[in-house]
């Protein structure tokens, strides 16, 4: 039983999560303020919240802080603004994921079983060989298996090999031309369009968004990456 | 008139006594001007009439009392005072007397003692010391004629024997002493009242009533005094009138006015005196104190109107206004502000340069005087004092224009709120600092009107869209919801399907419209860097391969083997190739094909998207990238127009160019940067 705190100004949103997030597993609280949500969060053991950040009496940001003061429990952002500083000003103000409004409710629920199965894990994930990680990403170089929040993924084998040498160096940029050269082993004479394929078709299998890559990131005009940290 | 507002105050007094209790009295309002004295014409004429008689009074007596005191009347008897008084009149016949007696001429003196009944004798006194007086001429042949007479004596004073060596009697020898002596007898007793008759008697009367005449004085003059102070009082107020009334000599200027004055009394004394010594000769003294009296009595009177018109304009106030000195001297004053207005007019229209160097110029000559005017010493005094007038201005002048200079540097590096401080400056510099700050204040107004309605209008598109993204939230998530209900009903299913698609666009279009003009305003965070637009391709072409085999369009991309690089920030590039790949996505012709190519030339780097419209392309191109352009006019297909209006402005924020060319079904979109140095 995983208790799920929805804080939201409006109503008709937070009905809107309450069904969507309808699940046996989950006891779900509503606030409409962040005060209220202060209050809730004291009171109650969390698993989860999800917070708007723009809401009267006490803004999402400075709630998300309070609350920060004695607990880890995950914190899912709910904003309109989809603009960058505020993604990144909340990420940093201890926010563990965020999705902008307008959202689809498919994300929504998929972000909270992602958090929730993180949250619930932490400390079971034991350091192994050949177990790479990045947040809820995981490649098990031994079973040659690729797990999202501990759910397997299928993979083709030329995607693993490509999601493995990703993994291996987290944080570094690969060309296309130079995943080409290490994964074919060949020369790319105008076959790197191949790569930019394959790491679409990877990007759809492993992440919630594929538009907004959380562990696999493009750097437009350089390459890509595998996100570093977490 | 009076009556009618006396009675107007009776009624105000009368209204508030109805309306309010009885033991509060009415207040009454004196409106009616009190008749005073010195409002009253006649009064005033009577007074004037008054000062005039006591004038004359005072005049006549005061003269009177002068003859007497002359005369001795107050302290000796009246025999005295009357030889006193016959001795003036003895020297007045002596002075004529003795020249005929000297030159011998017979005729004139027969007649004028005659005439007079006069008795004469000349002589002299010998001994300068004193003594006896030696008789050397006399009219008369025999004492007994002189009965009845009285005489006095006159002592002539005779500077010149010269005169009487040339005499033409004998008589004359051996004369000695500085004085000659006419002894005048006055008969009294001819029955004719005579002159001398007329004085004694005069005199008689005057002393009877001596003590008198200084009464009458002192009266006359009290009151021409008293009248005196009323009239200058009284004067311009009028019964009846408010404040002072102008006397009919106001249009006479003050000044005028006084010249006129003095020139009657003078004229008129002179005039007279004249007249009076030609029609009566020397001889009526008596008429003649008269005649001195009235003269005076005339200059009171004169007098007393020209106070009296000053008077009348000090109260009007400022009476030297009406004065002619004062008109030619404002007209001067005048002449010389505007001779003064137009030397420095000219000055200011002639230019600085030539200022400055007639000034030098100027000086220089200064200098070049002194130089030449003293003598060495003196030069290098005049040339010390020059200088110690000259250095603190010209480090004025530096100081000035170091300022200006200051300011006009801040200006230029766009401080558009600094000030120079021109209240210590003078002429065209002050100008000069006051042009600068005119021109720092537009500019700021300027800069901070248009800083703040871009500023708004992407605030108003950003706090919109956030307003209406709350609503569309729920909208969105609701019609889901529906979707997603199993209800078996067929056309709830496809309206609630309506529902996402149509709000889902909206939510698509709100996003781009926020982008779009942030785009546009340059309200966009661009970091630029270096960035491999040949991978941004293939990127590219990875991201869209899937979704356009899936639509039939086939990509062929030529990049260059080698990278290519530009300045860019690439996640706004990646914005832009989206929007043209999303473009193609939405209107190429199925099963076509799609060229992208990467080409660099002379510096710069050319991005070229080709494909074949599926719709006859009806629109210009110029058209097709203003906002809200779409392809086709009917606009029933997904898309908002933006897409293209955004790649424009995010690639000119890059310094990119973005031109679309159409060729019948051909569309082309040609991108280019300036190539990276390396």
């Amino acid at each position: 039983m995983y208790n799920i705190l929805i804080c939201d100004d409006e109503r008709d949103i937070v009905n809107a999560l309450k069904i969507y997030l309808r699940d046996p597993n989950y006891q779900l609280f509503e606030a409409y303020d962040g005060a209220q949500a202060l209050q809730i969060a004291r009171e109650n053991t969390l698993h989860l919240i999800l917070m708007d950040v723009m809401m009267p009496n006490m803004d999402g940001m400075e709630a998300m802080e309070r609350i920060r003061e004695h607990s880890n429990v995950p914190i899912i952002m709910l904003t309109a603004k989809s603009e960058d500083n505020d993604k990144i000003l909340g990420l940093t103000a201890g926010a563990d994921d965020y999705i902008t409004k307008p959202f689809n409710p498919i994300e929504v629920t998929a972000r909270v079983k992602s958090q929730l199965r993180r949250y619930m894990q932490l400390g079971s994930g034991v350091e192994q060989q050949g177990i790479y990680r990045c947040g809820a990403l995981e490649l098990d170089d031994g079973q040659k298996q690729v797990r999202v929040d501990g759910e397997e993924v299928a993979l083709t084998p030329t995607e693993y090999e490509i999601l493995k040498l990703l993994m291996q160096h987290p944080g570094i940029v690969f060309s296309p031309k130079e995943l080409y050269q290490r994964i074919w082993n060949d020369l790319p004479y105008g076959s790197e369009n191949t790569v930019a394929v394959h790491i679409r078709h990877l990007r759809e299998k492993v992440e919630i968004n594929p538009a907004e890559p959380r562990y696999l990131k493009v750097v437009w005009g350089q390459g890509y990456k595998i996100e570093k940290g977490k | 008139m009076e009556e009618r507002e006396f009675t107007d105050c009776e009624e105000m007094g009368e209204q508030p006594k109805q309306q309010e209790s009885e033991t509060v009295p009415p207040v009454r309002i004196q409106k009616k001007r009190k008749f005073t004295l010195r409002g009253c014409f006649l009064a005033k004429l009577l007074a004037f009439l008054m000062f005039m008689l006591g004038a004359a009074a005072a005049i006549a007596g005061g003269v009177c009392c002068i003859i007497a005191i002359d005369s001795g009347m107050y302290r000796n008897d009246y025999e005295f005072s009357a030889m006193e008084l016959l001795r003036g009149e003895a020297y007045r016949f002596g002075e004529q007397i003795l020249p005929w007696v000297i030159y011998d001429e017979k005729e004139p003196l027969e007649s004028l003692l005659s005439n007079n009944a006069l008795e004469a004798e000349l002589g002299y006194i010998p001994d300068p010391d004193g003594g006896e007086v030696e008789w050397v001429w006399s009219s008369y042949s025999h004492p007994k004629e002189l009965e009845g007479h009285k005489y006095a004596d006159a002592y002539i004073y005779l500077p010149d024997k010269d005169t009487l060596e040339n005499a033409s009697s004998k008589k004359f020898e051996g004369w000695r002493g500085e004085y000659a002596i006419v002894r005048v007898y006055f008969d009294l007793t001819f029955p004719v009242h005579n002159q001398a008759w007329q004085i004694y008697e005069s005199a008689r009367l005057l002393y009877l009533y001596r003590y008198e005449c200084i009464g009458v004085t002192l009266l006359g003059a009290g009151l021409a005094l008293i009248m005196f102070f009323f009239l200058l009082g009284s004067v311009g107020h009028r019964n009846g009138k408010e404040g002072i009334q102008p006397s009919a000599f106001r249009v006479i200027s003050f000044d005028l006015l006084t010249v006129l004055t003095a020139g009657a009394v003078l004229s008129v004394g002179l005039v007279g005196s004249e007249l009076i010594y030609n029609a009566f000769g020397a001889e009526e003294s008596l008429l003649e104190i008269v005649l001195i009296c009235a003269y005076i009595l005339f200059c009171a009177v004169i007098g007393m109107l020209y106070l009296m018109e000053f008077a009348n304009r000090v109260k009007e106030g400022r009476w030297w206004r009406h004065t002619i000195v004062y008109s030619v001297l404002t007209f001067c004053f005048r002449l010389l502000k505007r001779l003064a207005g137009v030397v420095f007019q000219s000055a200011r229209r002639v230019s600085m340069i030539r200022v400055t160097l007639l000034v030098t110029l100027g000086i220089t000559f200064c200098e070049f005087v002194g130089i030449v005017g003293f003598d060495r010493d003196a030069v290098a005094v005049f040339w010390l004092i020059e200088k110690f007038f000259l250095l603190p201005f010209i480090f004025y002048l530096a100081y000035c224009c170091k300022k200006l200079f200051y300011a006009g540097k801040q200006l230029a590096e766009g401080k558009e709120n600094y000030r120079v401080d021109t209240a210590r400056m003078i002429g065209s510099l002050k100008e000069h600092g006051e042009n600068l700050n005119n021109i720092s204040e537009g500019i700021g107004k300027a800069v901070d009107a248009r800083m703040r309605s871009e500023r708004l209008k992407t605030e108003l598109i950003t706090n919109v869209s956030h307003d209406i993204k709350t609503p569309l939230t729920s909208i969105i998530n609701y019609a889901t919801l529906i979707s997603e209900m199993e209800t078996g009903n067929e056309q709830l299913d496809e309206y609630s399907d309506v529902l996402v698609r149509q709000s889902n666009r909206l939510k698509k279009l709100l996003e781009d419209l926020v982008e779009a003009s942030k785009a546009s305003t340059g309200n966009l965070e661009v970091q630029m860097g270096r960035c491999d637009v040949g991978v941004l391709l293939t990127q590219a072409v990875g991201e869209y391969e899937t979704r356009m085999t899936e639509k039939g369009l086939e990509i062929r991309s030529t990049i260059p083997e080698e990278p290519v690089f530009i300045q860019a920030d690439g996640r706004h590039l990646w914005r832009v190739f989206d929007n043209l790949m999303n473009n193609i996505l939405k209107y190429a012709q199925e099963n076509s094909r799609v060229y992208l190519s990467l080409d660099r030339k002379e510096g710069r780097v050319e991005v070229i998207f080709r494909n074949m419209s599926k719709y006859p392309l009806d629109i210009s191109a110029e058209e097709l990238e203003e906002r809200f352009a779409r392809g086709d006019k009917s606009r029933h297909l997904e898309g908002n127009g933006l897409g293209l209006s955004i790649a424009k402005s995010l690639t000119e924020l890059q310094k990119g160019t973005f031109e679309i060319i159409v060729d019948g079904d051909l569309f082309k979109v040609v991108l280019t940067f300036p190539a990276d140095a390396e």
